[in-house]
C-alpha cells in the first residue's frame, strides 16, 4: 500500500487517528456514560439523511408539500430516509436529556469542567432550534400552525417582541419567506454553529478527561 | 493472550463499521439515483363529443380514465371560445375542494375558502397558490381527447 504510506507521510493521519479514536477510557465506566456518544451518532445520522433529503426538498410555498409527497412516491427508500431523519431528530432530544441527567447526577459539570456544561447548554438550545425549524419544513397544516404559535410566543417577549417575531418570520405573518428562512437556519446556520460548539465540547473533554464519577 | 484478543475485537469492530458504511453508501446511492418515474407518458382518454361542447362557454364534465387498469374519475370544466378549447381540473389548488363556475362573473369559485380563478384558470383571489391544472387537449375524429399522465 504505497499510496497509503505516501499519504500518511504527507498528512500524518495514523497519528491523529490513534490519538482521537484509540483513546483508552477508565475501567470503571458504565453505559450511563454512553449517552453523549449516542447523541453524536444521531447527529451524524441526521447529517447524512439530511444531505440526502436536501437533494429532493424544495423550500418554496407552492412546492414544499408537493416535493415531500414526491419523495415518498417516486424516490426509492425516500420514505425510509425521511423517517430516519424524523426519528433520529426526536431521539436526539431524549438522549441529550439522559446525557445531562448523568452529568448532573455525577456532578461532572463542576470545576474544571464548567465550560463543558456551558457549551453543552448551547448545544441543547441549538438542537431544539433544529427541531423547531425542521418542524415547519413539511409545510402542512400542523407545521404551519405550530410555527404560527411558536413565533407568536416569540412576539410576546417584552419590548422587543414584535421586532424579534418579525426577525424570525421574515415578515408580519408566517409565509413563504418564513419557510425559506427556517430552511436556511435548518441546513446552514444551525449546523455551522453546532459544529463549532461540538468541537469545543469534544476538545475540552479530551483536555480534562472524563470526570472520576461519584 | 490479552493482546491478540484486543486485536481481534478491534478488527471485528472495523469490519462491522465497514459493513455499515457500505450499506449506508448503497442506500445513499439508491436514493440519489434518478428513478425515471418522473417522465411519465401521456395517455389520451375521450372526454366528450365535439358536438356537445358549446362554441363559447363553460361546460362541466366528468373525465373517466384508467391508471394501471384501475378506472378513475376526475371532475373537469371544458372552457371553449371560438378559437380555443381548454380543459381545466375542477380541483382547487389550495386544499383540493371542487370549484364551481359562476356564470355572472365568469369566475371559478371554491366553496371551501372562497378561492377564485378567472376563466383561464388563473388564481385571482383567496388562498389558492397556483392556477387550476390545465389538461393537454386534442380534438380527434370529432372527439375531445384529454391527455393524462399515467
Amino acid at each position: 500500500m504505497k499510496i497509503l504510506e505516501y499519504l500518511n507521510d504527507r498528512l500524518g493521519f495514523t497519528g491523529r487517528h490513534r490519538r482521537i479514536l484509540d483513546k483508552p477510557v477508565p475501567g470503571w465506566i458504565n453505559y450511563y456514560y454512553c449517552f453523549g456518544g449516542i447523541t453524536f451518532m444521531l447527529f451524524v445520522m441526521l447529517l447524512m439523511t439530511g444531505l440526502l433529503l436536501s437533494s429532493y426538498y424544495i423550500p418554496s410555498e407552492s412546492d414544499a408539500y408537493r416535493s415531500i409527497q414526491q419523495l415518498h412516491r417516486e424516490v426509492p427508500l425516500g420514505g425510509l430516509i425521511r423517517a430516519a431523519h424524523h426519528w433520529a431528530g426526536n431521539l436526539m432530544v431524549v438522549t441529550i436529556v439522559l446525557h445531562m441527567l448523568r452529568v448532573f447526577v455525577t456532578g461532572s459539570y463542576k470545576n474544571p469542567r464548567e465550560l463543558h456544561w456551558v457549551a453543552g447548554s448551547f448545544l441543547l438550545v441549538l438542537t431544539l432550534s433544529f427541531g423547531f425549524t425542521g418542524y415547519l419544513l413539511p409545510w402542512d397544516q400542523k407545521a404551519y400552525w405550530a410555527t404560527v404559535i411558536g413565533t407568536n410566543m416569540v412576539g410576546s417577549v417584552p419590548l422587543a417582541g414584535s421586532f424579534l417575531a418579525g426577525l424570525v418570520r421574515g415578515g408580519a405573518e408566517v409565509t413563504g419567506a418564513t419557510l425559506l428562512r427556517f430552511y436556511s437556519m435548518h441546513i446552514l446556520w444551525l449546523p455551522l454553529s453546532t459544529g463549532i460548539f461540538l468541537w469545543l465540547h469534544f476538545h475540552m473533554i479530551r483536555r480534562t478527561g472524563i470526570s472520576g464519577g461519584m | 493472550m490479552e493482546h491478540s484478543r484486543r486485536e481481534f475485537i478491534a478488527k471485528a469492530l472495523y469490519g462491522v463499521f465497514a459493513l455499515l458504511g457500505l450499506g449506508s453508501l448503497f442506500a445513499g446511492l439508491r436514493v440519489l439515483a434518478p428513478s425515471g418515474k418522473q417522465d411519465k407518458e401521456l395517455a389520451w382518454f375521450p372526454l366528450a363529443d365535439e358536438e356537445e361542447v358549446p362554441r363559447s362557454g363553460v361546460k362541466k364534465a366528468e373525465l373517466v380514465y384508467a391508471i394501471a387498469g384501475k378506472e378513475r374519475k376526475a371532475r373537469v370544466f371544458i372552457v371553449s371560445s371560438p378559437d380555443r378549447l381548454t380543459v381545466l381540473s375542477a380541483v382547487c389548488s389550495h386544499l383540493g375542494c371542487l370549484v364551481n363556475y359562476r356564470k355572472e362573473s365568469r369566475e371559478f369559485v371554491c366553496p371551501c375558502h372562497g378561492g377564485k380563478y378567472d376563466i383561464a384558470g388563473k388564481n385571482i383571489a383567496g388562498p389558492p397558490p397556483i392556477p387550476l391544472t390545465a389538461y393537454p387537449v386534442e380534438v380527434r375524429n370529432g372527439m375531445v381527447m384529454v391527455g393524462v399522465k399515467v
